[in-house]
């Protein structure tokens, strides 16, 4: 017999693969996966609103691209890298873009768990860390 | 200014270090040395996890949801909310001869404050065993300096040999013992310039031992100028069980080094009991379903893949080999527990040390009747198989008669023979530790017992008899002993020689001297 905590977990993946509607969580779906969750037991429901909660901001990191640059970004690269990345993730994504003078040069983008990181900053720290400077 | 940085610049961009792409994590519990980790989707078992301020781990655990990861190094600046990232690479230790009469903690770094290491390479620390083609035989020997040992159980290169016994019985004194002989026969091999020998190099990893006691096996090594042939491994008690659970494989990863380059060495681990209890203690705090005296189900395993790494190549694959020395710790001499008995079934023989020995003035308190090396007399040179063939079935005669030996006055003749004989041999192999004895001596001084030349000593002072032989034939017959070692073998001129140099000495001995 699977463990309740598996059994939790498994449930929780299904009413979040329930909630996705052409690629992406809809707002109608969503009401009816709570609605769903609002007639089991008291004690399932608080587990399982949880676990769907906490794989609900999983889902939302794997779609939201964040950018973060040091300098501006022309629209044509942006596309480009956007489109390269949805291509990549396979669902529509969410771009947030911020400025971080920090990088020097360059710039870090993450998708979900990836960071990529093109920036000077991160160039100049992989070199210290070879002993190379 | 501008133009020099451009410079500086398309330089830097010129080094080709490209996009990194790292897969990330954040930590969502820390305790007892081991981190939860939500996210780390691309993570691989086994993978070193890089965690802020310099702290590495392994990823251990691959959950649905969660990666368990063990810490290695000082993980208290770490806490809730800490993003780490994965290395795309095993844990790895820097290997080479440049490790030598140093000390290093399980990732390699020096801890004895000499200095960095500069090693080139560097090796997983968890590998795959050689398989069954590249293996060999084990046909030449350790000389480990114990008479009881080279004598009666025999350790050739590549083999496993476990010593096991209770606490404060002796079992360090014996690996310490072989490295130090280890070491003096390095050094007058080199010295001879023959091209044929090959040193055996030593590698000593602790676990889960006091600072103290560690501090002192050190200084045992240094003041035996063995350290210079010597890596020591260190993962104390006061370290997370992650470093305790790394360093056997850390040590192994150095001792295989010099076996895949042709070379040979032989690592002690000491020892695996705690080494145990570590990789349990990781085990239950991530969860893993236990067994057996709560040990995880996989704690075969664990040792099994450790000590399978132990082996004699063949000629194709450099003729290498690596010896391994394992220590288990029992309580109340049960050797059929959990982890002994576990271990007894991977290694190729095993030296028991008893308490009731030890108590009793012999030391090493070897018990002969239950330690064995399934190499057996292959991993012997000609001359000691020659002397010392008969010597384990004359102490299992000894022991069986030895309750008789109350009746002195009522025995046959033969039963007193065995008696007498047994009870010679038994303070013949009495060693003090830190003493280690040459092939050559022991040869000698076993011939001379196997000859009836100590039977007129009484028991009580042969120990004092051997030391004076040994010391009378390195003064007037130091040919004899060098011809044992150069030939390996009694033939007829060289026993004869043997047996004038004894009866020289036996004539001017006063056998009722203490």
């Amino acid at each position: 017999m699977k463990p309740r905590k598996a059994k939790t977990l498994t449930l929780a993946r299904k009413l979040v693969a329930a909630s996705i509607e052409g690629g992406e969580p809809t707002s109608r779906r969503v009401d009816a996966v709570l609605e769903f969750l609002g007639r089991r037991p008291m004690a399932e429901r608080k587990a399982l609103l949880g676990a769907y909660l906490k794989m609900m901001r999983r889902e939302e990191a794997l779609r939201t691209l964040s950018i973060e640059r040091a300098g501006t970004l022309d629209e044509t690269s942006r596309a480009t890298l956007v489109g390269g990345m949805g291509e990549k993730s396979g669902k529509p994504l969410i771009v947030t873009e911020k400025e971080t003078p920090a990088l020097l040069g360059g710039l870090k983008v993450r998708l979900g768990d990836d960071i990529y990181d093109a920036s000077l900053k991160g160039i100049l720290d992989r070199l210290g860390a070879h002993g190379n400077i | 200014m501008s133009d020099i940085l451009t410079k500086i610049e398309s330089e830097i961009a010129s080094l080709g270090t490209g996009i990194a792409r790292s897969n990330t994590g954040k930590i969502t519990s820390i305790a007892d040395g081991v981190a939860r980790i939500e996210g780390l989707s691309k993570v691989m078992s086994n993978e070193m996890i890089e965690f802020p301020r310099g702290v590495y781990g392994m990823a251990l655990n691959l959950e649905e949801e969660e990666v368990g990861a063990v810490l290695m190094g000082d993980v208290t600046g770490l806490k809730e909310g800490d993003e780490c990232k994965t290395t795309g690479r095993l844990l790895s230790v820097p290997v080479g001869k440049a490790l030598l009469g140093r000390v290093v903690n399980v990732l390699g770094a020096p801890v004895d404050g000499k200095g960095p290491i500069n090693c080139t390479e560097t090796l997983p620390v968890e590998r795959i065993a050689p398989g069954i083609l590249p293996r060999k035989g084990v046909d030449q020997p350790v000389q480990t300096g114990v008479m009881a040992i080279d004598a009666m159980i025999p350790i050739g290169r590549g083999q496993r040999e476990l010593i096991i016994g209770d606490r404060q019985t002796g079992k360090t004194t014996i690996a310490i013992d072989t490295i130090i002989s280890q070491a003096r026969i390095n050094r007058e091999g080199e010295k001879s310039g023959d091209p044929d020998f090959r040193p055996i190099y030593s590698i000593y990893v602790a676990i889960g031992q006091k600072n103290s006691t560690i501090a002192r096996t050190i200084r045992t090594l240094e003041k035996a100028d063995a350290m210079d042939y010597t890596i020591v491994v260190i993962a104390p008690a006061s370290e997370n069980p992650a470093n305790q659970y790394i360093a056997p494989y850390s040590g192994c990863a150095m001792g295989e080094w010099f076996m895949e380059h042709g070379m040979d060495a032989l690592i002690v681990y000491d020892d695996l009991s705690k080494h145990a209890v570590a990789y349990r203690q990781i085990s239950l705090i991530l969860k893993r379903p236990s067994g057996r005296e709560a040990y995880p189900g996989d704690v075969f395993y664990l040792h099994s893949r450790l000590l399978e790494r132990s082996a004699r190549l063949d000629k194709d694959n450099g003729n290498g080999s690596l010896t391994a020395l394992p220590i288990v710790e029992t309580q109340a001499g049960d050797v059929s527990a959990y982890i002994p008995t576990n271990i007894i079934s991977i290694t190729d023989g095993q030296i028991f040390l008893v308490t009731d020995l030890f108590n009793k003035g012999i030391r090493p308190a070897i018990s002969i009747g239950i330690s064995v090396s399934r190499v057996g007399s292959a991993a012997q040179i000609k001359a000691l198989k020659q002397v010392a063939g008969k010597v384990k079935l004359q102490m299992a005669q000894y022991r069986e008669l030895e309750a008789f030996a109350q009746f002195g006055s009522d025995l046959d003749a033969r039963t007193k023979a065995t008696l007498d004989r047994g009870a010679r041999l038994v303070e013949l192999f009495k060693q003090p530790n830190g003493a280690p004895k040459k092939v050559a001596t022991q040869v000698a001084l076993l011939w001379a017992a196997q000859n009836n030349y100590f039977d007129k000593i009484p028991v009580k002072n042969i120990v004092a008899a051997a030391n004076h032989l040994d010391q009378y034939l390195q003064a007037n017959a130091a040919s004899v002993l060098a011809g044992i070692a150069k030939l390996k073998k009694l033939d007829d001129a060289l026993t004869a020689e043997l047996k004038a140099a004894v009866e020289g000495w036996l004539q001017g001995y006063d056998v009722k001297s203490a």
